[in-house]
């Protein structure tokens, strides 16, 4: 048998090479990579840069405070860890330096490049504190995509160089989910019908805001929060994006969410109550909200995609871990090929929808339908990836000290939130309906 | 203990309607009660309260003749005589409400049906028992199970042997299923290369256990790792031997597989009752969700698929116990879970954002049936185990 092995090894292309001419020799992979760091190398220069520096935070940072912001999220204190990522840059990659921390190359080919990236790592040690970090980006995003230059210099500029020089973290949330409306505020047709009950009533110098939004990510913690609402008496062609600051006499956060999973991250109830906003806080045009809203989920899926992606890998790290651990008779697990089988399978899907995302991100405004496939096959696959690391590890794969159940709770939500997966899938054809599909 | 079963007196339909419509009863005014104060896996007291009822009612087998369960227990003492088709109806029925309950149930039943043959016979302690399939190593091979050629007993990690007196027992046993202050263990062991099955009292000296700690699903059992360590026991606690013991635990096993393929069927259709209700009840687009398309198919392809796993279900529900039955009963298990398990997720897409939420109990079911599909023999062990049965038959 080991016999076999020596000369099995002697006939890997690393070693076998050795016959080739110094030219060939060259032009064959030395296997000297692992997965993560071969994906790496294919990425822009910069980029790898970020990659690595979330990795090491991710690991270093996230991954030790798991457990406790899934058992205990209640008691989940954030305050250190979000000011440790200020410090990395990591709440102002949505804009190139000086004001923000990514880079101009990168930002030139798409505003959501670093962001993707992160989140990927971030998820990879915890689905909920991922979201935790990265749903800030997706508060603040509107000011940004309004284009609204008064909006961009009154609230984004600041908040980011006061977040990248003086480790101040102002959170925003992104409020959108309604009791009565929850895929209609994401969908043209349903939007058209939907039932929204989040009004705002033209007072002088600003608006009144009554209603309530459900789910909204790191609701009970943010210092503001982009609030979406349509003007009284009018459809969802008003549509228009406040912004809401905590304190506002009238607005409070009502219910948390109790989730199955991303825990650590509050999914809570927003309520607004004769809540007054001034002219000032009307982010882009009255009556742009909508638009707004379509591409800042435009620029989210592929996050979202990402994070999908994130939490699958970190199944499968850990189902990994366990078959090179764990021995049935005299072989450790690893060493069946049914095992390997598996193994490679999961790698094969994660890489199919990674490739997606990155193709996604080939595009400076990423197009709704690349961003709503990518989002849509990437959390598909990743809920694939973690069920198959959980199967793998039979009953171990349940215990919450092995970890794989956790990211597998977490996972489900990704096809849900940022629009169904089915919405998601009709939202390809919406797109190209009048081309492809006429 | 008394095995025989007087066919006079087996239970006619009437009875077995009977219990039925007591079960939902009893499901309906002390099950769901459980449920409703937003707990995400319920009220732990109240739950306690309805498996007392349960009892009572004769649904829990117990090995005691003349116990309440005894006749028309799931997997009681009647099942030999009338089949499967009653218990997995009871159990099916069950988990539409709570997966934990039927599998407890359900546990009970084939722990205690496992006593049958035993000599000593029962009393009130085995109220709580369970049966321990696994070794630390996992599940018992099929070449193990069958004497194959091949086969090897190395790894059949719990050993017993002979001492003057009784048996020394050592080894230890993963993922065991039971309820809190399980009374007994049956435990399965290697006895000078054959089978032999032990009746274990908890309280035995040399026997540890420890929480399996955290997990997933089915959160109301207790799960425990159960170390035996130079644990003596009498001669009687040898529940049976040899070919015997081996004929209990292939039906035990078989039992098991097809008892949890009727649990996670009574979770799809209880997901399904739930989204049924809600699809009539949420609107979105300006009409009901149940008329968009993509509920639609979400649906009917749940209705299928439970359709199909009630098929497979009675098809080997059908069968003559034995090889034939065990290799369908663990495809049984792996077909079914799957199929159902997609089905419990396809529902939590139908209810959305809520779905995810404890409080539609949605994501308790999924948890659950999650569990169920890694228990006593993951998919990936299942493709081995039918292998290894259909090539002993090639």
């Amino acid at each position: 048998m080991s016999e076999i092995n020596d000369r099995a090894e002697a006939l890997r292309l690393k070693n076998s090479s050795r016959n080739l001419p110094r030219i060939g020799r060259l032009l064959v992979d030395r296997e000297a990579d692992s997965l993560w760091e071969l994906d790496t190398k294919t990425l822009p220069r910069s980029c790898r840069k970020w990659r690595r520096k979330a990795r090491k935070f991710a690991e270093d940072e996230i991954r030790p405070l798991a457990l406790q912001g899934d058992i205990d999220p209640g008691h989940f204190d954030h305050t250190e860890l979000f000011r440790k990522a200020a410090k990395k840059g990591f709440f102002t990659t949505l804009f190139p330096r000086p004001i923000g921390s990514a880079s101009w190359r990168l930002y030139l080919r798409n505003a959501v490049y670093v962001p993707v990236i992160i989140a990927e790592e971030f998820a990879a040690a915890d689905g909920g504190i991922a979201l935790k970090l990265m749903a800030p980006n997706l508060g603040i995003a509107p000011v940004l995509l309004s284009g609204h230059l008064p909006s961009i210099l009154r609230y984004f500029i600041p908040n980011y160089l006061s977040c990248r020089f003086r480790g101040k973290v102002k959170t925003f949330s992104f409020a959108i989910t309604e009791p009565e409306a929850g895929s209609d505020v994401e969908d043209n047709e349903g939007a058209v019908t939907a039932r929204l009950g989040t009004k705002a009533r033209k007072v002088r110098g600003g608006y009144l805001l009554n209603g309530s939004k459900i789910f909204i990510s790191n609701g009970a913690i943010s210092d503001a929060t982009t609030v979406f609402a349509k003007l009284e008496g009018e459809g969802i062609e008003s549509w228009t994006c406040f912004l809401v600051e905590k304190g506002r006499v009238g607005f409070r956060v009502g219910r948390h969410e109790r989730k199955m999973g991303q825990r650590a991250s509050d999914a809570s109830e927003l309520i607004f109550e004769n809540v007054f906003v001034p002219d000032k806080n009307v982010i882009g045009k009255v009556r742009g909200g909508w638009p707004l809203n379509k591409n800042v989920l435009n620029f989210s899926r592929p996050a979202v995609a990402s994070m999908a992606v994130g939490q699958a890998r970190g199944a499968f790290e850990s189902a990994l871990q366990f078959a090179k651990k764990k021995y049935i008779g005299r072989k450790r697990m690893i060493e069946f090929q049914e095992v390997q089988l598996e193994l490679a399978g999961m790698v094969q899907e994660l890489w199919a929808a990674r490739s997606l995302i990155r193709q996604s991100l080939q595009h400076f405004a990423i197009p709704q339908s690349i961003a709503s496939a990518s989002k849509s096959f990437a959390t598909d696959t990743a809920w694939r990836v973690a069920n198959r690391a959980m199967e793998l590890m039979g009953d171990e794969g349940y215990l919450h000290s092995n970890h794989t159940e956790r990211f597998w709770r977490d996972i489900r939500l990704t096809q849900i939130y940022e629009g169904t997966n089915q919405l998601n899938r009709l939202a390809i054809i919406e797109h190209h309906r009048y081309k492809d599909f006429k | 203990m008394n095995t025989s079963t007087n066919k006079d007196k087996l239970p006619g339909k009437e009875d077995v309607q009977f219990i039925l419509s007591s079960v939902r009863d009893w499901s309906e005014h002390m099950l769901q009660p459980a449920f409703r104060n937003g707990l995400p896996d319920g009220d732990r007291a109240l739950l306690k309260k309805a498996i007392e009822a349960l009892y009572d009612l004769g649904v829990i087998f117990h090995p005691d003749p003349s116990s309440a369960g005894y006749e028309l227990g799931v997997w009681g003492a009647y099942t030999g005589a009338m089949g499967p088709h009653y218990s997995l109806r009871i159990l099916n029925e069950i988990a539409k409400t709570c997966a934990s309950v039927a599998f407890l149930v359900h546990q009970q039943g084939i722990a205690s049906a496992s006593l049958l043959s035993w000599e000593k016979g029962a009393d009130e302690e085995l109220r709580r028992i369970s049966f321990a399939f696994q070794d630390a190593g996992g599940m018992p091979a099929a070449r193990i199970l069958f004497d194959q050629e091949g086969a090897s007993w190395e790894a059949f990690e719990t050993r017993a042997q002979r001492i003057a007196g009784g048996y020394e027992l050592r080894g230890r046993k993963n993922f065991v299923y039971g309820q809190k202050e399980s009374r007994a263990l049956v435990v399965p062991a290697r006895l000078e290369e054959q089978w032999a099955l032990f009746f274990v009292p908890m309280n035995a000296e040399g026997l540890g256990s420890r929480d399996a700690g955290r997990r997933t699903g089915l959160r109301y059992l207790q799960l425990e790792h159960v170390e035996l360590g130079k644990v003596r026991l009498k001669q009687d606690a040898l529940i049976a031997g040899g070919e015997a013991a081996r004929a209990i635990f292939v039906r035990t096993l078989t039992r098991n597989w097809l008892g949890m393929a009727a649990i996670a069927k009574g979770i799809a259709e209880g997901s399904m009752e739930a989204a049924g209700q809600y699809v009539q009840e949420r609107y979105q687009g300006g009409t009901r969700i149940k008329n968009h398309a993509a509920i639609r198919s979400l649906l009917s392809n749940a209705y299928s698929k439970v359709e199909m796993a009630g098929d497979l279900i009675e098809r080997a529900a059908q069968m003559h116990s034995g090889k034939d039955q065990l290799r369908e009963a663990a495809r049984l298990k792996l077909i079914v879970l799957d199929e159902c398990s997609r089905v419990v997720s396809d529902m939590m897409q139908v209810f959305g954002g809520y779905g995810y939420m404890q409080e539609f109990r949605i994501e308790k079911r999924l948890r659950d049936i999650q569990v169920l599909k890694l228990n006593a023999g993951s998919p990936l062990y299942l493709n081995k185990f039918i292998y290894d049965l259909k090539e002993d038959s090639l």
